[in-house]
């Protein structure tokens, strides 16, 4: 017999459930101090929910099961898409913004042997109905200090710096595509060598070009300003600066920087995107942004913003936590009735764990320690 | 904040080691490292550490080690892409090939063919472009082999000189991508040290250059 998890899994044992249930409670707490509330949604979702989500599905990396009349079911892979289908279904008639809170797993399919996750926690918030970018975003400080991180940085872009000139300069989708990885990924090299197969301006060229590169602080949008070829992304990039100078002034300052060649992974971003790094931790710890069209595409036309934390990989980073102590009352059988009594009084002040053991001939207390 | 660098053991180390002295930096614990694994060096705050190309990447994407010089053929081989690629060292230079027997008429057949190489990935999307069927056998080494005794119609190598296709009358019918090597960079790492790898990409580049 072949006893283990599918690939990708893992249980959660005590300390580490610990450990997350006190990560999540603070993060919540704020959450909650900011007037969000929690719901929970199926961990199913039809397949068809997040078709209708995306314009380019990454569907081989959806979990995916039939029903009893073969439709396609998924595991879900996120929770803005199963909180929007919510919003604009189970909460059509509640009164805008909704303030949804959410912790939930989601799942994924994961290479062999990469030493990745398949179901991870995600631990966030969406703000349905408001356009309102920068109350998010002191929501994601404040909850990133609350869960104990001592060096933490939110880094911000637009999903508009690249969408609107590539839809000026390129006519085919696999061509923008193309584009947008090779920028996300920094490749400098083959960035170069694409753009040189396109009779582009030099002035363009050399804003797709520099934009993997523009990132810092807020002295990067003096450069990206010269570089920017129209009045749109002009805009956009304005609209940011001001977004970080007003961070800046209520006392994020150390807490914010730019990267203008950050591209949204999630197709479903229109606008600010942002994530959060921490030393210790490969990848971004809290990732998020606008998506003003996702809930059109659910019949609820309404711009919404949201963030998550990857709960799992903070987790390890919380070292903080005390051993826990148990009193153990070993008592013979008879004297079972004394001992549940004892053991109901000494609940009011710490946990109790009640343990038959006929060796013994009367009742004996101990302090055990679980690390 | 001392910075951690995954070098790729074999074709690519002594180019590598020589690129990283010329910029100035101490190699000698890496030159003459014995049994250690962990290699300080002896004039920056930076550990080496030596590992085969597919662990680079593993190392580098999970983010123990903050940049990783790897060849090109490596990150084109893996699939996962989660890390910046930000130099190209224009050292280790060679591409890849398709190659068979003269009469194999490869872009010709009709119907599916057969395809030997030790990069999968790579031979398979070269043929998914040209619309070609193929069938891709995974094969660990002398790829020249396969197609001599049969196997297959035709292989997906590395070559650097030709001088193994020529001794064993194969010949080059495309070449599907220039190869060398490149640094790449740990996403997290890029955003909280910055300064740092910036300062050892501009060493790098600056030896780069001064070899052009």
């Amino acid at each position: 017999m072949e006893l283990r998890t599918p690939l990708g899994n893992s249980d959660r044992l005590a300390k580490e459930v610990r450990k997350r249930k006190e990560l999540c409670d603070r993060i919540q707490h704020v959450f909650d101090q900011f007037g969000f509330e929690e719901v929970q949604t199926p961990a199913l979702e039809y397949y068809q929910t997040y078709n209708q989500a995306f314009a380019t599905l990454q569907d081989r990396k959806m979990i995916k099961l039939f029903d009893e009349n073969q439709d396609i079911v998924t595991m879900r892979m996120d929770m803005t898409v199963p909180i929007a289908r919510l919003a604009a279904t189970s909460l059509k008639n509640a009164q805008v913004p909704l303030r949804l809170s959410y912790l939930s797993d989601v799942w994924k399919v994961r290479k062999a042997f990469t030493g990745r996750k398949s179901q991870t926690l995600d631990c966030g918030v969406e703000l349905i109905g408001s356009k309102d970018d920068a109350q998010i975003l002191v929501c994601a400080l404040e909850a990133l200090e609350a869960s104990g991180l001592n060096n933490y940085k939110i880094e911000l872009s637009d999903a508009r710096l690249l969408q609107v000139p590539a839809m000026k300069c390129f006519e085919q989708a696999a061509d923008i595509a193309r584009l947008a990885d090779l920028i996300d990924r920094k490749s400098m090299v083959e960035l170069s060598e694409f753009l040189d197969q396109f009779d582009l301006d030099e002035s363009n060229r050399q804003y797709f070009l520099n934009l993997p590169l523009l990132d810092g602080g807020l002295e990067v949008f003096k450069q990206a300003k010269e570089l920017a070829q129209d009045e749109e992304t002009i805009q956009t990039l304005q609209d940011l600066e001001a977004l970080g100078r007003f961070l800046q002034e209520l006392g994020y300052g150390d807490y914010i920087q730019f990267d203008l060649g950050k591209l949204p992974h999630l197709n479903y971003y229109t606008g600010i995107i942002f994530e959060a790094f921490v030393p210790g931790v490969s990848g971004s710890v809290l990732s998020g942004g606008r998506y003003d069209n996702l809930m059109a595409s659910f019949g609820r036309p309404l711009p919404a913003i949201g963030f998550a934390f990857k709960i799992d990989p903070l987790v390890e980073l919380l070292d903080t936590l005390k051993d826990r102590k148990i009193l153990v009352i070993r008592y013979p059988a008879a004297c079972a009735k004394e001992a549940y009594i004892m053991a109901k009084q000494k609940r009011q002040e710490e946990p109790v764990a009640l343990l038959l053991d006929d060796h013994q001939t009367k009742i004996v207390v101990e302090r055990e320690v679980r690390p | 904040m001392s910075l951690r660098i995954a070098l790729t053991k074999g074709r690519l180390e002594d180019q590598t080691l020589t690129m990283l002295e010329q910029a100035g930096y101490g190699t000698q614990n890496v030159r003459n490292k014995g049994r250690a694994l962990v290699l300080p060096d002896t004039k920056k705050d930076i550990d080496y550490i030596l590992v085969k190309s597919n662990d680079c990447i593993t190392y580098v994407e999970h983010g123990v080690a903050d940049l990783g010089v790897v060849g090109k053929d490596t990150l084109m081989e893996n699939e996962g892409k989660d890390y910046f690629e930000m130099l190209d060292l224009q050292m280790g230079k060679c591409c890849f090939i398709v190659a068979s027997l003269p009469q194999a008429n490869l872009f010709a057949k009709k119907g599916q063919i057969r395809i030997g190489t030790k990069y999968p990935h790579v031979a398979r999307s070269y043929f998914l472009s040209k619309n070609m069927d193929v069938e891709i056998i995974k094969i660990d080494g002398s790829v020249e082999l396969s197609p001599l005794i049969g196997l297959v119609d035709g292989i997906v190598d590395i070559m650097e000189t030709g001088s193994t296709l020529k001794a064993n009358g194969l010949v080059v019918l495309d070449v599907c991508a220039q190869i060398s090597a490149r640094v790449i960079v740990n996403k997290a790492s890029w955003k909280l040290k910055k300064e740092e790898i910036i300062a050892v990409l501009a060493d790098l580049k600056k030896a780069v250059d001064e070899r052009a």
